[in-house]
């Protein structure tokens, strides 16, 4: 199967209604608040923990999740919140989680973008070993095609976890069993420090796939409906039994690999040339104001949603307690019944 | 004839006094039943009969003091093949004849061979070699090279049956006594009907005689005597000098009286000021180890280990219980020696080997009130440590600022033979830092 | 030829495996783990079988023969050599609500798989409250001159993982008993078979489909007075042999067979050592950081009161498992070995 290389969404086309097209811009404005103000707090010293910025991906990370159905898995890495939020997740509970609080996902027990909700979102609980999820969404999706069920798993992994033997594994081991899954590598050009150059000896991921006897496309990650579009027709394909696919949706990590990280082995001119002409959330705004799907009016009152919801979840968060320590023990085995019970809320809190 | 002997009760103990013989001449008296009791250096003590069998003779009458193996009484056992008067009857040089190819050269020497019965005779010297020879029951069982590696069973078992291991014979490897061994022990004992060692009432006063109006003449106890011919010897034999030092306790105190309840609901036993100084001085006793050594003629005898004797008072006069290994003792481990051994002392249950061995002793005269205090030595130690009453007082903190604090003097006696003021200074001042600085409240194990 | 005689299933799709018992109706160790399995796969339609060569095969060591012409190719799987994936799979169709049991060929490549084993599967439900009932099965153990690639104890790796409950028996019935508590169980169990019972040891295992063992139950195998010995899979075998040979000479061990390495009952053990004073912990595992070890820490621990002599240990050291007859021999825990630290432990 050939390689296929999308171009960028004809100006004039608007492939989905309008008010899908805002809710878009919702996500994508609502992510890059959300990693500047996550940002700025860490550095005052005043989120414990880690951040993973996705900024510059956004168009990846939403283009992806959107397309997906309810009833669809995501498989994600620590990179990927706004595909999580896009999914659907609680942005109080994202934000508990980030501080330690028993509201968040994993009630304490892990932290920051480390963080899935299966039984609603239908989120895989991120870890760190990457692309540790890829062999987990082959499960999901045999299981769906052993059930005849029309779901569909996607996974996401970036650009360096494509030289871990995991990713060739479940690549393979899914186009043997054709199953109903979508792997996506969100390209930002860097593995923490380590360029693409390092990390592959062929020109694009993306023509991997013909190795695996798969589709597989690569799209320009600074353009969400260009990446949406692309997703979409991997999800359906995969929904009507065609099997699994590739999708390489390159844009640029702005920001370092965590919050301490001052990423100054990018070049700088590179990442000037992304921010002025290609910022997936400025360029999609813009998009929407030509094709007149949005006011400037209504660009400030989404904007100014966005801010409410985030201090709505930061107070949330602060207010949530802590775990108890006494439960530190529980949740370990199924019979202890932690997990099908109300947690403990006697954990305290203090201010953040 | 069985032969019953003074015992040797502790590897010190050169003497014995009879208190009181608690049979008569012509009594059946059975195996391990108390048969005297005796006074030595240590404690009083009943000691039971070697054999079942009727008391023939008695031949030290009470109150006499003598040396250790001395012949005191004569028992016929009712079984005649009993014990070890048989062995001895059967005299070793007899069975010679036997020998396949005897030399010329030893027939002389096998004549006058048939004199060991006269081994018998109560005459001292026999005596002592009785006593080493015919192993009599009571007397310590022949000890193997591991014969005092006590397994954790062990101990617990002796503990809560109240066996003396001393009594106990081990068949273990290299003579360690096993589990085994002490249930076979505590079975014996159960099946003779004989109770856990206990020394009977305080001995009974000798006869007095009336003096003048208002005056009355007693002859002392031998506890009282013991002590006074200890002490004297010590004032006599050592150069006792002092030191003294000014300890704030303030926050030992709130300690105690925060965790004084929680300890006692958890260990069962009150929690003095005792065990905190125990503990510092044990650490400033393994970094100053010339205060934990003992003089012997002219040589100096140093312990990788530490003997703590406490001082206790009790109806009879003073005694010396001594926490044996406190140096592998947390506060509560010695909280709960010291409560054990106080107890015990006060009733009368001591064992002898649990009043002998210290390597430093602590005198605690502060509960009475005294102020400052000038022990004498407990010979052979080195030094006798004093804790005296805790106070509130006036002192100069940190800012120079005058503050109410709990402070005690804490002082040591100590021969300046061994040591000089130097290491006596150090050392106290080493209890005083530990008492000042360390966090007890971990070692005690309650929760915080 | 009439049918009447044959065993049900045993004649035509497939065999089940009760048809291959002894004529006196016994089963070895390896014939009550595919009962097991077969019987869970009968109950319950959500159970699967994965692994490499396990379909048409019947697997290296023909645990599932037959399997495949019975239960079909959607719940027999044979998978490609990707081990990593074979338990990803399993975690993924467990999250989605199947309960797959997978076949490592030999344990050794359980490490193939390491990083999905310890880091998802152990402590994805910790983190996330999603029930993992995921088993994963394979043959351990040395003593048949397999050496260093087929003859691995991991037990220790991932009794360490935490969240993960290791199972290692030494009889059939326990074997058939456990593995199918274990696939019942909604936690990852590993369920380490030991090769060299496979087809050593057989004795009547129960017929009734709902008969379990529990887990982290241990049992002790032989009563005995004076010393305790502390032990599992193969182990026990060699154990109960040196506790026999003993008997004539007037020493009586107490053989416990732990059957649960993690979570580890402590009871049964700390009960024995209360009895007879005397532990010896013999394992497979290695020495240092082995089961054993963890085993003797919690007698010192626990039962430091009850103790009449040092808790001993006998396990092999922490080596690759040598390959020649004389090596392998001297590696690991024999009958004599275990006897001579018997008596030694009994006259200390």
């Amino acid at each position: 199967m050939a390689t296929k290389v999308h171009r960028a969404a004809k100006a004039d086309a608007r492939p989905l209604p309008d008010e899908r097209l805002k809710e878009i811009l919702y996500f994508l404005k609502l992510a890059r608040y959300f990693d500047e103000r996550m940002e700025a707090l860490y550095r005052q010293g005043r989120l414990p923990g880690a951040i993973y910025s996705g900024r510059g991906q956004e168009g990846t990370h939403v283009g992806v999740a959107y397309a997906l159905e309810p009833g669809d898995s995501l498989f994600p890495t620590h990179r990927d919140l706004t595909a999580q939020l896009t999914k659907g997740l609680d942005l109080k509970r994202v934000m508990a989680q980030f501080w330690g609080r028993i509201d968040g996902y994993t009630r304490g027990r892990d932290g920051n973008s480390h963080i899935g909700d299966w039984y609603g979102a239908k989120t895989f609980t991120v870890m760190s070993h990457l692309p540790i999820a890829y062999p987990v969404a082959v499960g999901a999706a045999w299981a769906y095609k052993r059930r005849g069920e029309p779901h569909v798993a996607m996974a996401i992994c970036g650009d360096g976890a494509t030289s871990n033997g995991r990713w060739h594994e479940a690549l393979n081991w899914s186009a043997v069993f054709q199953l109903p899954v979508v792997w996506v590598v969100n390209n930002n050009q860097y593995a923490y420090s380590t360029p693409n150059e390092r990390e592959f000896p062929v020109p694009t991921i993306a023509e991997r796939a013909a190795a695996y006897g798969m589709p597989g496309v690569r799209v320009d990650g600074t353009y969400v409906l260009e990446v949406y579009e692309a997703a979409k027709e991997a999800v359906e394909r995969a929904r009507q039994g065609g099997g699994p696919s590739l999708i390489e949706s390159v844009s640029l990590r702005w920001r370092g690999h965590a919050g301490h990280d001052p990423a100054t082995y990018v070049p700088k001119d590179l990442l000037e040339r992304y921010m002025a002409e290609r910022d997936p959330v400025r360029t999609y705004e813009e998009q929407l104001l030509a094709w007149g799907v949005v006011t400037k009016e209504d660009v400030a009152e989404l904007q100014a949603r966005i801010e409410r919801e985030f201090e709505e979840g930061h107070e949330f968060a602060l207010a949530s307690p802590f775990p108890e320590p006494g439960d530190v023990t529980k949740g370990l085995w199924v019979e202890d019944g932690y997990w099908r019970s109300e947690p403990g809320r006697g954990g305290g809190t203090e201010a953040g | 004839m069985t032969s019953v002997q003074m015992p040797q009760l502790g590897e010190t103990i050169v003497e014995g006094t009879i208190i009181r013989w608690l049979k008569r001449e012509g009594d059946e008296v059975a195996r391990d039943e108390p048969l005297f009791e005796i006074s030595t250096d240590k404690v009083d003590t009943e000691v039971p009969s070697p054999v079942t069998g009727r008391l023939v003779r008695i031949l030290v009458p009470e109150g006499q003091t003598v040396p250790v193996g001395t012949q005191l009484a004569e028992i016929e056992a009712a079984d005649a093949q009993g014990d070890a008067a048989p062995a001895q009857a059967t005299p070793a040089p007899s069975q010679a004849p036997a020998q396949a190819t005897p030399a010329p050269s030893q027939a002389p020497a096998q004549a006058p061979s048939r004199s060991a019965p006269s081994r018998r005779e109560p005459s001292p010297a026999t005596a002592t070699a009785a006593a080493s020879a015919p192993r009599a029951p009571e007397a310590p069982p022949a000890r193997g090279p591991r014969s005092r590696v006590l397994s954790p069973v062990v101990r617990r078992l002796a503990a809560e049956h109240g066996l003396d291991l001393s009594t106990v014979e081990g068949t273990g490897s290299g003579g360690r006594i096993t589990r085994a061994d002490v249930e076979a022990a505590i079975e014996a004992r159960a099946a003779a009907g004989v109770p856990a060692a206990r020394p009977g009432p305080a001995p009974a006063p000798a006869p007095t005689e009336g003096a003048g109006t208002g005056t009355e003449v007693r002859p002392l106890s031998h506890i009282r005597k013991a002590i006074a011919k200890h002490m004297l010897a010590s004032v006599n034999e050592t150069a006792r000098a002092w030191t003294l030092v000014e300890v704030n306790v303030e926050h030992l105190v709130r300690l105690r009286e925060r965790t004084k309840e929680a300890f006692r609901e958890r260990y069962g036993v009150k929690l003095t000021y005792l065990p905190f100084v125990v503990r510092a001085t044990v650490d400033a006793l393994r970094a100053h180890p010339f205060v934990n050594a003992r003089l012997d003629g002219d040589n100096v005898v140093l312990h990788d280990y530490v003997n703590m004797g406490i001082a206790v008072s009790y109806d009879a006069g003073l005694i010396v219980p001594v926490i044996k290994g406190v140096d592998g003792m947390n506060t509560v481990g010695i909280a709960r020696a010291i409560a054990d051994l106080a107890s015990r002392a006060r009733a009368h249950e001591l064992r002898p080997d649990e009043v002998q061995g210290a390597t430093f002793t602590i005198t605690n005269p502060g509960p009475y009130g005294s102020l400052v205090s000038l022990p004498i030595i407990n010979q052979p130690n080195t030094g006798i440590l004093s804790l005296d009453a805790i106070q509130k007082r006036p002192v100069v903190v940190d800012d120079d600022a005058i503050a109410v604090r709990h402070m005690v003097y804490v002082s040591m006696s100590w021969d300046h033979r061994l040591i000089d003021g130097e290491i006596a200074t150090r050392f106290l001042a080493r209890v005083k830092e530990n008492l000042e600085t360390w966090d007890f409240a971990e070692d005690l194990g309650l929760d915080r | 030829m009439t049918t009447a005689t044959v065993e049900a299933g045993a004649a035509g799709h497939g065999a089940e495996p009760r048809g291959k018992r002894t004529e006196d109706g016994q089963a070895t160790y390896l014939v009550a783990i595919a009962e097991a399995l077969w019987e869970e796969m009968e109950r319950d339609d959500r159970v699967y079988l994965l692994g490499e060569d396990i379909g048409v095969y019947g697997g290296a060591f023909k645990v599932t023969e037959g399997f495949l012409d019975r239960f079909g190719p959607d719940r027999v799987i044979d998978t490609p050599i990707a081990e990593e994936t074979i338990v990803g799979m399993a975690v993924g169709s467990a999250m989605e609500g199947f309960r797959p049991v997978a076949e490592f060929q030999y344990a050794d490549f359980m490490s193939s798989g390491f990083d999905e084993i310890t880091t998802v599967l152990a402590r994805y439900h910790y983190r996330s409250g999603v029930p993992l009932p995921v088993v994963l099965r394979g043959p351990s153990g040395g003593g048949v001159r397999a050496s260093s690639f087929h003859s691995i104890n991991p037990e220790p790796w991932f009794a360490h993982a935490g969240g993960i409950k290791v199972i290692c028996p030494a009889f059939p019935a326990d074997a058939k008993g456990l593995l199918k508590s274990a696939i019942r169980d909604d936690n990852p169990v590993m369920f380490l078979e030991h090769k060299w019972i496979y087809r050593r040891i057989k004795e009547p295992v129960p017929d009734d489909p709902d008969a379990l063992e529990p887990i982290s139950v241990a049992r002790v195998r032989r009563e005995g007075r004076d010393v305790s010995v502390i032990t599992y899979g193969a182990m026990v075998h060699k154990a109960l042999e040196a506790a026999e040979e003993l008997e004539r000479a007037g020493i009586s061990a107490e053989v416990v067979d732990l059957r649960t390495v993690y979570p580890l009952d402590e009871e049964t053990v700390l009960r024995s050592i209360e009895k007879t004073s005397r532990a010896l912990v013999v394992s497979e595992s290695y020495r240092f950081v082995g089961i054993g070890a963890e085993v003797a820490a919690t007698i010192a621990e626990k039962a430091f009161e009850h103790l009449d002599a040092p808790v001993a240990r006998l396990s092999p050291p922490n080596l690759p498992v040598p390959f020649s007859p004389t090596l392998e021999d001297a590696f690991l825990p024999q009958v004599a070995d275990i006897r001579t630290a018997i008596e030694r432990l009994s006259a200390w």
